[in-house]
């Protein structure tokens, strides 16, 4: 009886959504291929200096019962490294950036700085978050990843 | 397509590697946290999901950079000495390192600089000679330091001549100097952290020129003292000791009607038939009659050597050269014995 109570009451929990993060940090190294191509290889974060890229990637897995819906991932630029343009991934998602300290987010064209008394478009460098809004639930027992890169000051 | 691509943003990342960024301590720790947020359909309350921290150590990055303050090639005089060029070193890496400054002669130029001395900037404006000389710098990451490369320019070089010399700082850390861009010196970083060699193997190389823009004048002479000798006591000047005196003789274009004339210094007497010649710069080798050839004391005769007793003070050497129809050199030695 005791037991079938227990189960009850944690019931509601096991039915919801569940999602878990998994992050990861890759060295990247271009690697010049046979054809003379050069192709970005994620290697293990060993051996980083300044100016090497990181390559970031968040794993999400949903380990619910339930669909997951209106997930957002937030992931503020590490310290000590700058977001490389362009290079937030993610399959399904909407990514806007932060300039602010993840106060309020914005597409890349439309986030504006001040700098010397004025506005201007913000760079890159500028981006102190980077948030991805996934368009479309995340079933349960679904996964999916996104990524971006950066570059050690 | 692809390729293009993947190539444009690499360039495009080396730029901003390049754009000025103080570059992250040695041994800094680096960690990255996402966060999500989401729903349930059967519950209105966000929830809130924090994922484990990825984090990494920011190893030793041995990086240099060295400008010259001449751009162009620095204008010289052929003889002078003594001539300048500035260079800025930067300690671009991020940890302190220590880096050997050498300078060797660059290729595909007519002449060699000469006595390569180099003096750390002492902070007065300016070469004053009175500076330190040295062959490494200690840098802390993102410090400059400024040195001179002082040379000479040899008589012999003529108008429009170029000299080129390499200003190479190399790293002083173990393997550096025979390693390659991107090879990790395991355990040579600060603080035990691994040391990786950036560009030209974590060195710099600037290279620099000199250009001759006006000759020393036709003929150039410097008389040195080879030795002194005492039969019996050695090397010292004493009364009885043997002076042996070499000038050395440089035409840097054709003259005419050339005499190298000598007067002895008082308190000196003359060795009779010391006097040798040899048709090229042999100026600190001893001449004898083996590497060079014995003139007479007389006038009267074909070689050109002869001293003149009542000449000058106290006597007088001098060699007739006569005409000379090219660039040449000529060491000139006798001997005197102190009185």
């Amino acid at each position: 009886m005791r037991i079938l109570l227990l189960t009850f009451a944690f019931f509601p929990a096991l039915a919801m959504a569940e999602v878990s993060l998994l992050t990861e940090a890759f060295k990247i190294v271009p690697v010049q291929q046979a054809d003379g191509s050069v192709v970005e290889e994620w290697q293990t974060p060993e051996k980083v200096v300044p100016g090497d890229k990181v390559g970031y990637r968040i794993s999400y897995n949903n380990t619910g019962k339930e669909a997951a819906e209106g997930v957002v991932i937030n992931n503020p630029v590490p310290a000590e490294t700058i977001y490389i343009a362009n290079s937030a991934t993610g399959a399904n998602s909407t990514i806007t950036y932060s300039v602010d300290g993840g106060q309020n987010f914005g597409k890349a064209s439309e986030l504006t700085v001040t700098a010397q008394g004025g506005n201007r478009a913000a760079k890159a460098e500028d981006y102190s978050h980077i948030r991805w809004q996934l368009t479309q639930p995340v079933e349960a027992g679904a996964s999916g990843k996104v990524e971006f890169k950066v570059r050690i000051k | 397509m692809q390729t293009i691509k993947r190539t444009s943003l690499l360039l495009a990342g080396m730029l901003a590697s390049a754009s000025g960024w103080a570059a992250t301590s040695v041994g800094t720790q680096i960690e990255n946290t996402a966060t999500a947020t989401y729903y349930a359909p059967s519950d209105a309350n966000s929830q809130l999901t924090v994922s484990s921290t990825t984090e990494f150590v920011v190893q030793e990055k041995i990086d240099v950079t060295v400008d010259s303050s001449n751009t162009n090639a620095l204008e010289v005089q052929a003889g002078s000495t003594a001539q300048v060029i500035e260079y800025t070193i930067k300690n671009t890496g991020n940890g302190n390192e220590t880096f050997d400054l050498t300078v060797s002669n660059g290729t595909g130029d007519e002449f060699d600089v000469s006595n390569v001395k180099i003096y750390l900037d002492d902070g007065v404006p300016g070469f004053q000679g009175t500076e330190t000389e040295v062959t490494n710098i200690n840098l802390d990451p993102e410090e400059t330091a400024k040195v001179f490369v002082v040379v000479d320019i040899p008589a012999t070089a003529g108008i429009d001549d170029v000299a080129n010399i390499n200003f190479n700082v190399t790293s002083a850390t173990p393997g550096a100097a025979t390693g390659n861009q991107g090879d990790v010196l395991a355990g040579q970083g600060d603080g035990g952290t691994d040391a990786v060699l950036a560009n030209n193997a974590g060195g710099a190389i600037e290279g620099s020129s000199y250009v001759v823009t006006s000759t020393a004048g036709l003929v150039v002479i410097a008389k040195t003292v080879l030795s002194t000798v005492h039969p019996t006591l050695g090397a010292v000047a004493v009364p009885g000791s043997v002076v042996t005196y070499q000038i050395l003789v440089q035409v840097t274009d054709a003259v005419n009607n050339l005499r190298i004339v000598d007067d002895l210094p008082l308190n000196l007497t003359y060795n009779t038939g010391s006097l040798l010649l040899a048709n090229s710069d042999l100026a600190g080798t001893e001449l004898t009659s083996s590497n060079a050839v014995a003139n007479t004391d007389s006038a009267a005769d074909s070689d050109a050597g002869r001293y003149d007793d009542n000449a000058g003070d106290n006597g007088r050497v001098t060699f007739v050269l006569g005409d000379q129809a090219a660039a040449g050199e000529y060491t000139i030695q006798f001997t005197a014995t102190i009185d």
